[in-house]
Parts: C-alpha cells; sequence; structure tokens
C-alpha cells in the first residue's frame, strides 16, 4: 500500500491558463470575421479588389500570429537555450501568438507585411522576453510592438494607404474619425464627425476606417459579455474606463451645446473599445487588486481624454494603457494595503474626480470661445419683413450677401461682396450649392459641403443657418 | 457575499451511520501541559478521565475500559510522530451512559458538566466549550450545522438521525442562559434536513439557511450572514456563541446521560475507497481499523487525507490516530500535484480572499519581510480558496503560510 503525501487543497477549481486564453481567443473570432467582411468581402463584392484581397485581411491577422509564435520560439531555442521537452512545455505555456494577434488587429490595414513582422519581433523581444517571458512583462506587448510601429514607420504607413481599405478609399475623403478631429475648427460638429462616415450605427457596427480588427464597438461589447460569462476578464477595467472617458466627452459636448452623439462618437471611435476589453485587461500587465484595477481604469479614462483634447496624438488608447502600465505596481501596493487605510486610498479618488471635471470643463470652454468668436463674424446688416442683408466671414474675408424671405423662408440669394478665391468660388458657383441650400434650408445639416471650397462653402451654410436660427427666433 | 461555489461530493457517503466501537487499543495524545491521572498497568473503565491539561483545565477520558500501557509513539492527524498513552481495550465495558431525568441547572452546574465531560469544539479547533459559555451574557447562540467543504457529511447525518436529542438540550441551554434566539444554519436547497428541523423550531429556536457558498460554516461568515455584524477576535463580542451541531449532541450526551466526550461520528470517504460512509467510532481509535468497514481500499496507491479535501492535510500512513475534533478521513485516488505554470496574474486569488489578503502579492514579495508584513498574512485562515481557484495551478496557501512563519 502507498501513500502519498501531497500538498492541499486536494480539489482543484477545472479553470486553467490555457482555458482562460482560449476563451480569449474565442471572444476575438467574431472580430477577425468581422475584420475579413469589412477589409476583404466588401472591398470584394464592389470590384475593388482581387481574390488575395478578399482574402488579405485574415492573412494579415495570421501573419501577425504565426511571426510572434516562430520568433519566440526561436528566442526560446537561441537565448534560453532550452531544448526538446522542456522547450516545448515553455512554449505551450507561454500563449505566444496573443501579442501578435492583438498586433495585426491594432494596425492600419495598409501596413506593410515587412512593418508587421517588424512590430512582432519588438513586441516579443522588447515587450516579453527581455522581461523575462510570459507573466514578467510590465508593458503590455502587442503595444510595445504598435508603439515602435507608430513611432518608426507611420510615414510610410500613411503613403500606403494608412487606415483606408480598398473600398473606403473611394467612397471616404479624410482618414479615420479621430484624425479628422484634429483637422475641423473648433470641437468639430455632427457634420463634420459624423456624417462623413455615416450615422452613429456605423461607429457602433464598426463600418468605419481604423485600424484591421477595432472599429466594432458591438463586436466588442459581445466579446467583453462572453468573458464576463466565462469570468476571465477583469471587468472592473473596461467598465470604469469608458465610463470616465464618456462622462468626460459628455461634459465636453454639453458645454458646446453637442447632443449625447457626442460621447458616442468619442467612445466608439479610436479603438477604445477595444483597447479597454482587450488591451487595458490583459492580466499580466494590470492590477491585480481591485482598488487598483479602478484607479488603473480611472486614469486610462482621464490620459485618453486628455491625450484626444491637449496634444497632436489623435488616438490616445495606446500611449494611456502604456502609461498606466507603469504604475500598476504601485496601484497594486495600494490597493492591497493592511486593512484598507481610506485616507490613503480616497487620495487617488479625489484626484481623479478632480481631474475628470476640471479637464472636461476646461476643455469643454476653450471649444467654446472658439465658437462664439466664430459666431461674432455673423452681423445682420439690415433685416425687413421680406429679405435680410447679412455679412458672414469666408476665407479671404467677409461675403455679403442680400437673402429674400417670403413665409419665412429663404427664396432666393444674392451675393452682394465676396472676397473668396475665384478657383475656390468656382467651385461653389459650379456644383449648385446655393441652390441645394435653398432646397435643403429645413435640414441644413444634411447639405454637404464643397470639397475643394470647405471653408467657403461653410460660411454660405453657417449664414444660411444663422438667418434661419434668426427667423425662428422671431416667431 | 464572500465565497465560492465548489464541487459537492457529499452523496456518496449519505447512507447509515455505522459504528465501530471494539478497537484493539485506544491512544491518545500528550500535548503540553498534559498531565496523566493514571500509572501504567491500571485498570481504567470506560469514561475514566486519563489526561488533564493544567493550562486549559480540560480532561480527555477513556473511550473504552481497558489496561494502561506505556508511552509509544504514533503518528496523529497532522502527520507528526509524537506520543500517544495506549489503553489496551478489556472489551468488559458496561452500558453506563443511560439516559436521565434531570433536576433543573443553573449556568455554574451546566459548566462544570461540560468541564468535567471533557466538551471540546468538534468543528475543527477544539476549543474547550466551557470556557465558550462561561460568559457574562450570551444573546444569540448559532448551531452551526453548515458544513461546507465538499464530501464530508459527518454533521449532516448526525443532525439527520438526532435531531430530537439536538432540540431537546438546546431548550435546556435557552433556559438556563436565558438567550434571545437560538439559530440553527445550514445551506440552503437541502430538504431533507430542512423538513427534518422544521417541526422544531418556534419563535427562539429558528432556522436559517445560508448560501451554498466556501467557508460559509467560518464564523465570521456565520455572524456577518446572520446577524450582519463583524467582530475582532471572538464573536462574544457582540454577545453571540457558535457551537458545531456536534459539539451540541455532545453537550446532550453530558447533561442527560452523563457521557464524556469519547465518541464521534466521522465521514470516510473519496473515490479510493469502495464503500464510502459515516462512522461512529471511539476517540483515539488507529484509522486502519476502519478501512474494512469502508470496503476496503480500491487501488494501491491513494492519497489519504485527515480532514476535508479544502483543509486537511494529507498523512503517510493509514495507522494514524483519530483525535477528537477530526471529521473527515479522505482517500483520493490522486498520484502527484498538478504542476504549476508561470502566474498569470489574473488576480483571482485576490478576489477570492475571504480575509482580503492578496495571495499573488505574497507570493511576489515571499523574501521582502516588511512587506509581507504590511500584507498582514496572519489574517490567513487557511482556507485554501486561492490554490483552489489559481488557474496556474499555483499552490499559494503554502506560499502564505511561509510568509506566516516569516513574520512571526
Amino acid at each position: 500500500m502507498k501513500f502519498n503525501v501531497l500538498k492541499g487543497p486536494f480539489i482543484k477549481s477545472k479553470n486553467s491558463t490555457n482555458k482562460i486564453m482560449k476563451n480569449l481567443f474565442i471572444s476575438l473570432i467574431p472580430i477577425i470575421l468581422f475584420s475579413f467582411y469589412k477589409n476583404g468581402i466588401i472591398p470584394y463584392v464592389h470590384n475593388k479588389t482581387d481574390i488575395l484581397g478578399l482574402f488579405y485581411p485574415l492573412i494579415f491577422i495570421l501573419i501577425g500570429l504565426i511571426s510572434t509564435f516562430i520568433i519566440e520560439y526561436l528566442y526560446t531555442y537561441f537565448f534560453l537555450k532550452k531544448r526538446k521537452q522542456e522547450l516545448k512545455e515553455y512554449i505551450k505555456n507561454s500563449f505566444s501568438i496573443f501579442p501578435g494577434l492583438f498586433l495585426a488587429l491594432i494596425l492600419p490595414i495598409n501596413t506593410p507585411i515587412s512593418i508587421l513582422i517588424f512590430g512582432c519581433f519588438m513586441a516579443i523581444v522588447i515587450g516579453k522576453m527581455l522581461y523575462g517571458g510570459f507573466g514578467h512583462n510590465i508593458f503590455n506587448p502587442a503595444l510595445i510592438g504598435l508603439l515602435f510601429v507608430v513611432s518608426s514607420y507611420s510615414a510610410i504607413i500613411n503613403l500606403n494607404g494608412g487606415y483606408l481599405n480598398a473600398y473606403e478609399v473611394d467612397s471616404l475623403s479624410s482618414a479615420t474619425p479621430l484624425t479628422n478631429v484634429n483637422l475641423v475648427e473648433g470641437i468639430g460638429t455632427y457634420d463634420s464627425l459624423v456624417k462623413p462616415y455615416g450615422t452613429i450605427k456605423d461607429f457602433f457596427f464598426g463600418t468605419i476606417p481604423g485600424a484591421v480588427g477595432e472599429t466594432s464597438a458591438f463586436l466588442c461589447i459581445i466579446a467583453f459579455i462572453y468573458l464576463l460569462f466565462k469570468k476571465v476578464i477583469k471587468w472592473k477595467i473596461p467598465i470604469i474606463y469608458i465610463s470616465t472617458v464618456f462622462i468626460m466627452t459628455y461634459i465636453i459636448g454639453s458645454v458646446n451645446n453637442l447632443g449625447i452623439w457626442y460621447p458616442l462618437f468619442q467612445i466608439f471611435s479610436g479603438g477604445l473599445m477595444f483597447g479597454a476589453v482587450f488591451m487595458a485587461t490583459d492580466p499580466v500587465t494590470s492590477p491585480t487588486t481591485s482598488i487598483g484595477q479602478i484607479i488603473y481604469a480611472l486614469f486610462l479614462g482621464i490620459l485618453t481624454v486628455t491625450f484626444r483634447y491637449l496634444t497632436n496624438a489623435p488616438e490616445g488608447v495606446m500611449t494611456s494603457i502604456l502609461t498606466m502600465n507603469m504604475f500598476v505596481m504601485l496601484l497594486d501596493r495600494l490597493g492591497s494595503a493592511n486593512k484598507l487605510p481610506i485616507k490613503k486610498i480616497i487620495i487617488p479618488f479625489i484626484i481623479s474626480i478632480l481631474l475628470i471635471l476640471t479637464i472636461s470643463f476646461k476643455v469643454g470652454n476653450s471649444f467654446k470661445t472658439t465658437k462664439n468668436s466664430s459666431d461674432s463674424n455673423f452681423k445682420i446688416i439690415e433685416k425687413t419683413n421680406n429679405y435680410y442683408i447679412v455679412s458672414e466671414k469666408g476665407n479671404g474675408g467677409p461675403i455679403k450677401a442680400k437673402l429674400t424671405i417670403k413665409d419665412k423662408k429663404i427664396t432666393n440669394i444674392e451675393i452682394i461682396e465676396n472676397n473668396e478665391t475665384a478657383s475656390y468660388y468656382k467651385l461653389v458657383e459650379e456644383s449648385n450649392y446655393l441652390d441645394k441650400l435653398i432646397d435643403n434650408q429645413s435640414e441644413i445639416e444634411n447639405v454637404d459641403t464643397v470639397s475643394g471650397a470647405t471653408i467657403s462653402s461653410t460660411a454660405l451654410k453657417k449664414m444660411f443657418t444663422n438667418v434661419i436660427n434668426d427667423m425662428e427666433s422671431e416667431q | 457575499m464572500i465565497g465560492i461555489k465548489l464541487p459537492k461530493f457529499k452523496q456518496i457517503s449519505i447512507n447509515e451511520i455505522k459504528e465501530y466501537v471494539n478497537p484493539k487499543s485506544v491512544y491518545f495524545e500528550i500535548k503540553e501541559n498534559d498531565e496523566i491521572l493514571v500509572k501504567e498497568n491500571d485498570t481504567v473503565e470506560i469514561g475514566t478521565p486519563i489526561i488533564k491539561n493544567t493550562k486549559k483545565e480540560t480532561f480527555i477520558h477513556s473511550s473504552v475500559s481497558g489496561k494502561v500501557k506505556k508511552i509509544t509513539k504514533k503518528i496523529n492527524s497532522l502527520n507528526i510522530e509524537t506520543d500517544f498513552l495506549e489503553i489496551e481495550n478489556n472489551f468488559k465495558e458496561k452500558d453506563i451512559f443511560k439516559k436521565q431525568k434531570i433536576s433543573k441547572l443553573d449556568k455554574k452546574e451546566f459548566i462544570e458538566i461540560l468541564k468535567q465531560n471533557g466538551i471540546v469544539g468538534l468543528g475543527g479547533a477544539g476549543f474547550p466549550t466551557y470556557k465558550k459559555y462561561d460568559n457574562v451574557e450570551i444573546k444569540t447562540l448559532i448551531i452551526n450545522a453548515v458544513e461546507c467543504e465538499p464530501y464530508i457529511t459527518a454533521d449532516y447525518m448526525l443532525t439527520v438521525n438526532y435531531i430530537k436529542e439536538v432540540i431537546e438540550v438546546l431548550n435546556l441551554i435557552l433556559e438556563i442562559f436565558n438567550m434571545e434566539e437560538i439559530f440553527i444554519a445550514i445551506k440552503t436547497h437541502n430538504q431533507l434536513l430542512k423538513d427534518k428541523i422544521i417541526p422544531f423550531t418556534n419563535n427562539k429556536i429558528k432556522l436559517i439557511e445560508v448560501p451554498n457558498l466556501y467557508p460559509m460554516g467560518w464564523e465570521k461568515s456565520l455572524v456577518r450572514y446572520i446577524k450582519h455584524t463583524d467582530y475582532k477576535k471572538l464573536p462574544i463580542e457582540k454577545g453571540i456563541v457558535i457551537s458545531n451541531i456536534s459539539t451540541i449532541y455532545s453537550i446532550y450526551e453530558a447533561v442527560y446521560c452523563n457521557k464524556p466526550l469519547i465518541e464521534k461520528i466521522i465521514t470516510v470517504t473519496g473515490n479510493a475507497i469502495n464503500k464510502p460512509t459515516n462512522i461512529k467510532i471511539r476517540i483515539g481509535t488507529p484509522f486502519n481499523e476502519l478501512i474494512k468497514i469502508c470496503g476496503n481500499y480500491n487501488t494501491d496507491s491513494v492519497s489519504l487525507v485527515a480532514g476535508g479535501p479544502m483543509m486537511g492535510n494529507s498523512i503517510s500512513t493509514d495507522q494514524f490516530i483519530i483525535p477528537n475534533n477530526l471529521n473527515c478521513v479522505l482517500i483520493l485516488n490522486e498520484q502527484h500535484e498538478l504542476k504549476p505554470i508561470t502566474c498569470l496574474r489574473c488576480g483571482k486569488c485576490s478576489d477570492n480572499c475571504p480575509v482580503k489578503i492578496s495571495p499573488v502579492l505574497v507570493k511576489d514579495n515571499i523574501n521582502n519581510k516588511s512587506e509581507l508584513q504590511r500584507l498582514d498574512v496572519n489574517r490567513c485562515i487557511g482556507c485554501g480558496i486561492c490554490s483552489y481557484v489559481c488557474p496556474s495551478k499555483i499552490n499559494l496557501r503554502e506560499y502564505v503560510q511561509e510568509a506566516k512563519k516569516k513574520v512571526k
């Protein structure tokens, strides 16, 4: 009779690291398939690409995950000198496909394959193995890969087509919705931010330009629910992260009289959902204690908003997560304090709430002043029951016009004075823009401005809007 | 709500209570401050006090009639070889523990009965019961019949079979201490047990169903759930006493039958034994004598656990001696431990810890004494949840136990 002396407990949960990783992979499958649909099938159906282009998104992702696997295998073989059984076990428990998989999903579709592989190399070597491999890295390896790619090769990627897939290149004029934010004047409007890409619904479902796999907020939510149900996600992080961004951008939006679409636009774009669900919750590089996770997520939100509004980097998610990765140890120390000293813990919460409020209102108000000043460009020179004579600032100076009114409707416009560059103004005339404005004055937001003469046409549109507002306020 | 769901494995040992009353010899561990009250070759009756602990003022009674032998080395339930006093059974015991009518008792007399009959807490800790009840004012008594560890059914079987006796002594205690209320805590969805207890409940003796979670039977969890309050060291701070239901039954035997603590019900179960069952045994019986009753091992390489699967410890021989506070022996077909892999830092151990220690951080800082002190590892109750939930199969409880030793 043999009695084996073992260490208890003598029952173990069926959960395993392997299962967690499997569930993580399963939750990514819809996102991979959606990328195939958006970047492969749609362009193919519209005859914008060939059969290789149809499968390109899948090939791109596959190359990413195979690259990190091979790079880690080689590193383990040559530098850690592991062989046979030991090598096999190391690789089995190292989950080396994930950095590559994630990196492929957060890069623009037009990233050259060589740059993708370069990113994978950096993710594995700099982001993971130099720290001692799986479980020891401080920074999210995929984001380290992205950081190197963006900082070294973003110009090449943009030359190659950037974020736009073959179908989007023909139908859209500018890059991702968030890069657009930096281009428009002031805080932007529904017209300038959402309209070029469809509606908020497109943002929610992900049929907007963006990285390979991070455009669909909807699928990120589905994946979050799946991972929550399987209990393999630090659920507090994405919920608090996204809520913080939502609240802050909601304040910023309301200060500028923008609707609920504005905070929604902010949380559905720039890979925030994907970053919050998959990158910020990476178990190895996020806090283990509840309180640590809450503070971590609050500051992720604050940093993301700060980066988006106060710097030239439009995305902000990657930078925020990498920044907060550095503080994980500190936050865990705070969260694990003996008997939780309320005084100590409450400080970061107070700081974060103060930051949320001050940043939101400060950013909100700074845009408000620019908006007001542009509005003050509008002047009513003369007003009767039958016509308005008004002026609005255009590109080259004020545009003066006489607008004929009948039954509170604009029936005609006559430009009295204009200092616009002739070649630009010609575009406005050629496109019958003024007629369009008159015809669609009841839903003036829906009238597209003239590309090539954006400022002139926007000024005319503003003129219309202001006159309509003025007439309505008379009632 | 603190706690996790565990698999049950309880049904396999629920049948009748078997008896084993004829051990060849019984053995009693000699601990610190113990005074032996008998000499070698003395003849003792069943129930004769043989060891007195001078510090705790508790007695241990012979559980058979027979001859006192030399002090010998035996393995105890913690797998440590130590000194035991042997009583060789002469099989001449008389049935002297008949139920008697008792006159009215006051608090002092009641406590003296507990003291003289060596009643200790049978839930695991073995705290002298008379000390618990020797308090100025007890408002609430909680009867712990939760038995939240998997596999163990000893309390369940006792409750099903002896609920009448338990209630009888509870009414007596209620009267003696003039308590406000008594709660009998059982797990939810235990219809049979509920049906057995319900007829005896009234406005003072109440049945309370607690969630099917581990460690719900931990005293702090029970007080939190039932009385919505917290205490620092002992529940008596809030006027609460908690007793295991099997302790209550041994109080019954002491009060009504003048029977000291010499018997107890123990669950012998697991997947490496043919007939898992509950056995009423004499305290001090070597475990190997019970194997036959349980239909023998079904394999020749097993893992033997004294206690439940979560809190119990592995034993290197089946000849260990059963002490009064052991309620389960597990025989599992386990050959080796699962090999741990690198920590994923998922934080599940911290999330599920009932005393809010961060085992993952204890592991990270195992060589940093000041950090371990800051993490307050001494709060650990050894429930084993951290090791149970770990997806990387790291035995975190071992780290916390090691840390406990380091900060001492």
